[in-house]
């Protein structure tokens, strides 16, 4: 073959271009496949187009602005029309701007570590971020964040939601509700001011009242002291008046301990036995001795004053009152008894037969001196205290009453796992209650003797027991000598324990005696000490209290 | 034989009555509408309506585009493109000479790969072939409805570009040496002389091969022996179907061998001036013959001999004979003009031998001329 050809570049490439096999073109016969494919393809771009459209019309009206963030620099890579508007930035700028600069300078939250999420969760909220546009104008945003991978890399995509009206308005909310709560409670001090002032006026009547008599009876001994009687008795009241006004303004107890509450309840119990009238029959059921942590003072209030409303409510023409104590476990979200959150309780139940309320009423029982009673008959801050005492415990208050049926109060104080700090334990106090003397615990309650019994033991005393002052007072007549002190209950069938104490020191003078009054017992310190009672506590008991006393007794302290 | 060859050939039917059997190949290629490129000329002469007859007969539709220059330009490759997409065609059916044959071929890659005409110029630049093409060519030399080449007018440049892909190689070539019997004497003996030059710089291409060769002898022979005939009786059918084989056989030579330097100064004049084609190359052919003797001896002596020479011992006496041959040949056919003759002054050789530097087909001629060489033959042809 002839090969003449001088320039090998140019030339040559062509020339090798022409003769050559021309792999770069495809021959004809192609053309229907590859028409196919061009079809294809197209229909392929047409549909990309559309979807594209689509969704870039979804992308831009949500209502939400839509921002696209690089995790690691903060950098905004995409934004939507309505973040745009809402930060009133152009598109371009948008997306050459920082998260951070759309976050107002006042902000304290760090937003872009809030946004860059752990490896556990695919996303994250942060609420009530101030943000700040363009224009310096200032928004409440909601972010809700959550990561993409797009291209092979993690991006945060961020929805912006401006909740700044939504934030306004619920700000204008709690104003209002402020206000009202505040008008509330100004009407309720109002109400109650009223209903001490009109207590205290009755009070001060009689004492008035019994005063000028008393003057005019100064020359008849016998009627002046009936008369200054009714001036103490009217004394008294006041002084209970002020207590329970203090009970319900203070509510932080300062005295919660680990109680067995049907001690309290029975305590209770046995004081409105003696004191209600014979036409009100007493039920009651204490089926749970659950541990609660309570102020002892504040539980007996709870069962005395629902036990007197129900008096009340049943009248003379009387009833039965029941008393139930039970355990009770809150299952999850229990709509009866809604605010409690679901755990064991110890449900204190106490019903009457009486004339029952109706709702509206029910509403409103317990607002202080919110009363349906006569003017003079109660308090009118019974309920009221109640229901301070029962929040005050985390409790909650459930009353059920139908008119003419009755009503049932159902007060539930959470159940303590704790163990009752068991007494003695504490080596401290240890040493300061230990001993080796021999006592005598009187109560008529079995359960409590039985406390106080294994209580003293542990420490080292001698113990012996007796239910009631008669079978007492035979154990010591046989052997006056056998005890070295006595701690006795106030209130007790057949005979109570002044008159117990009283028998005791004839028999043996000097006799060291404990009183244990509750908490209504009538009867004073100074009377207690003309007894010749040297110490007097107060129910419900506390053993190690009353074991610090028993040892200060018996190593000769007066107190 | 030291590299890879390949050899590009449409389907061929050859034979008086091939043109009929246009309707039922365009049905068996699965198409339903025709664009039927072709221009005035033929349309006069009624070959076109002769196929689209054809086409209808079969069922198919039909979409004439005849806006065809006898040197086709750019525009009209695209304007055809147009046709084509927007009348929805499936297949083309070019009918014709050179002309509308490079036109369909150039409107095909177009409408496929929907880029400009001029972005394919060079050598293996169409990625997408175009749609099916049947040829039916109307005249004997031009052979474009074989090769692998079309030529179109940049008619922005005023220069001929060349397209070279087995892209545009057609689907199928009905030749019909019955169409040639209506062509003008003028149009008989140009496209003639071009077929024998066709012939002629495959042989001495230095990309020829053995099965390049064998082709263009045998063209060369039956071109001496027929040209003047079929001038003189023209409805002869034995002359005609020889200058039909004889173009035939060239075309298959020069679409795998390549041109040479006759082609590249002929596509320089005709993209500057609108000239015929086959009236360009024959006045160069003399002039080229005489530069490149020397550097394919054998080659030009073989060629000799196939225009009815005895054998010289001296290369020299080869080269003398040659050349008064082919001179009495031209003069024997009947073109005896000159570049003078067709109001080309000579200041334009630079340009025009500046063009002719760069056409494709110059990369095969035997011998690379420098410009001034070039220069110089077409001042032989004055
Ligand atoms: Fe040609």
């Amino acid at each position: 073959m002839p090969k003449h050809f001088k320039d090998p570049t140019e030339q040559n490439k062509l020339r090798k271009g022409i003769v050559g096999l021309g792999k770069s073109s495809l021959r004809k016969s192609y053309y229907p496949q590859l028409q196919k494919q061009i079809k294809e393809l197209k229909l392929a771009k047409e549909r990309a187009e559309e979807n594209e459209k689509k969704f870039s019309l979804i992308f831009n009206s949500t209502s939400d602005g839509i921002i696209l963030v690089d995790p690691d620099t903060g950098a905004i890579v995409l934004s939507n029309v309505t973040a745009q508007r809402m930060f009133g930035y152009l598109p371009e700028e948008m997306n050459q701007l920082h998260l951070d600069t759309l976050v107002s300078p006042r902000e304290e939250t760090p937003v872009m570590p809030g946004l860059i999420l752990g490896n556990s969760s695919d996303k994250s909220i942060l609420r009530g971020i101030s943000m700040e546009a363009n224009d310096k104008r200032t928004m409440v945003c909601d972010i809700n964040a959550s990561r993409v991978d797009i291209e092979g890399k993690t991006h945060i995509l961020a929805l912006v939601r401006d909740i700044t009206d939504l934030a306004t308005m619920e700000k204008e909310k709690e104003e209002i509700k402020a206000q009202l709560d505040q008008s509330r409670k100004m009407e309720a001090m109002g109400t109650l001011a009223g209903g001490i002032a009109h207590d205290f006026n009755n009070i001060l009547s009689g004492i008035f009242g019994y005063s000028q008599l008393a003057q005019s009876h100064i020359s008849n001994p016998e009627k002046a002291k009936t008369d200054i009687d009714q001036i103490l008795k009217g004394a008294k009241k006041a002084a209970d008046l002020i207590q329970q006004v203090l009970t319900f303004s203070r509510k932080s107890s300062h005295r919660k301990q680990v109680l067995p509450m049907f001690m309290v309840v029975g305590e209770a119990l046995k004081l409105l036995r003696s004191s209600l009238p014979a036409t009100i029959k007493i039920r009651d059921e204490i089926r749970s001795k659950a541990l609660v942590m309570a102020d002892p003072t504040n539980i007996h209030q709870v069962v005395i004053n629902l036990c007197t409303n129900a008096h009340h409510a049943m009248g003379d023409t009387g009833g039965t009152l029941t008393v139930k104590l039970m355990e009770k476990s809150i299952p999850e979200q229990d709509p009866s008894v809604a605010p409690l959150s679901p755990g064991n309780y110890l449900e204190l139940m106490v019903s009457d037969t009486g004339h029952g309320m109706d709702q509206q009423t029910l509403d409103r029982i317990f607002e202080p001196y919110f009363t349906t009673k006569k003017m003079g008959r109660g308090t009118g801050l019974g309920l009221a205290l109640v229901h301070s005492i029962v929040e005050d415990h985390q409790g909650h208050i459930v009353t059920r009453s139908e008119p003419g049926k009755g009503t049932s109060f159902h007060v539930f104080i959470p159940v303590t796992e704790k163990a009752g700090a068991a007494p003695g334990k504490n080596p401290e106090e240890k040493s300061v209650s230990k001993g080796t003397e021999r006592l005598l615990i009187v109560d008529d309650e079995p359960s409590l003797t039985r406390i106080a019994q294994t209580f003293f033991r542990e420490q080292g005393y001698s113990v012996a027991t007796a239910n009631n002052g008669v079978q007492a007072l035979e154990r010591f007549k046989s052997d006056p000598h056998e005890f070295d002190l006595v701690v006795t209950d106030m209130t007790m069938p057949e005979m109570t324990g002044d008159l117990l104490a009283t028998a005791l020191l004839k028999l043996r003078p000097g006799l060291p005696i404990i009183l244990c009054t509750g908490y209504s017992d009538n009867i004073s310190k100074n009377r207690a000490r003309s007894l010749g009672i040297k110490r007097y506590v107060e129910k419900p008991l506390q053993m190690t209290e009353l074991g610090k006393t028993v040892r200060a007794l018996l190593d000769g302290g007066e107190s | 034989m030291d590299e890879l060859r390949k050899f590009v050939a449409p389907e061929l039917i050859f034979g008086p009555g091939a043109l009929d059997s246009v309707g039922s190949y365009a049905r068996q290629f699965a198409a339903e509408k025709v664009l039927l490129v072709t221009d005035e000329g033929v349309l006069g002469a009624g070959w076109a309506h002769k196929v689209a007859t054809s086409l209808e007969k079969e069922g198919l539709t039909t979409e004439i585009y005849s806006n065809v220059s006898p040197n086709p330009r750019d525009h009209e490759v695209m304007a055809g493109a147009e046709t084509f997409l927007k009348t929805g065609c499936d297949l083309m059916v070019a009918v014709g000479g050179g002309s509308p044959i490079d036109c369909a071929k150039g409107i095909g890659i177009v409408s496929s790969n929907e880029q400009h005409i001029l972005e394919f110029e060079g050598v293996d630049r169409v990625s997408i072939p175009g749609p099916p093409l049947i040829c039916v060519p109307t005249t004997a030399g031009s052979a474009a409805d074989i090769s692998q080449f079309s030529i179109i007018c940049d008619s922005r440049r005023r220069i001929k570009i060349a397209i070279i892909s087995k892209s545009v190689v057609p689907d199928l070539s009905l030749i019909d040496p019955g169409t040639t019997t209506t062509l003008t004497k003028a149009l008989t003996a140009e496209t003639g002389m071009d077929a024998l030059v066709h012939a002629m710089e495959a042989y001495v291409s230095n990309a020829s091969s053995p099965i390049t060769d064998i082709n263009a002898i045998k063209a060369v022979s039956l071109i001496r022996e027929h040209l003047e005939s079929a001038l003189n009786h023209p409805l002869d059918m034995a002359h005609r179907s020889a200058m039909m084989l004889a173009s035939l056989l060239a075309g298959l030579a020069f679409s795998n061998a390549s041109l040479g330097l006759v082609h590249a100064m002929a596509h320089s004049l005709g993209g500057r001036f609108d000239l015929s084609h086959g009236e360009s190359n024959a006045i160069l052919l003399e002039p080229v013959v005489d530069f490149n003797f020397d550097h394919a001896r054998e080659r030009y002596g073989d060629l000799a001999l196939a225009m009815g020479l005895e054998p010289f011992r001296d290369p020299q006496e080869t080269r003398q004979a040659l050349l008064e041959t082919l001179t009495s040949f031209r003069k024997r056919v009947g073109i005896t003009t000159r570049l003078s003759g067709l109001g080309i002054s000579k200041e334009e050789l630079p340009t025009l031998a500046g063009f002719a530097m760069t056409d494709p087909c110059i990369v095969t001629n035997p011998v690379m001329p420098t410009k001034k060489e070039i220069e110089e033959i077409y001042a032989k042809a004055f």
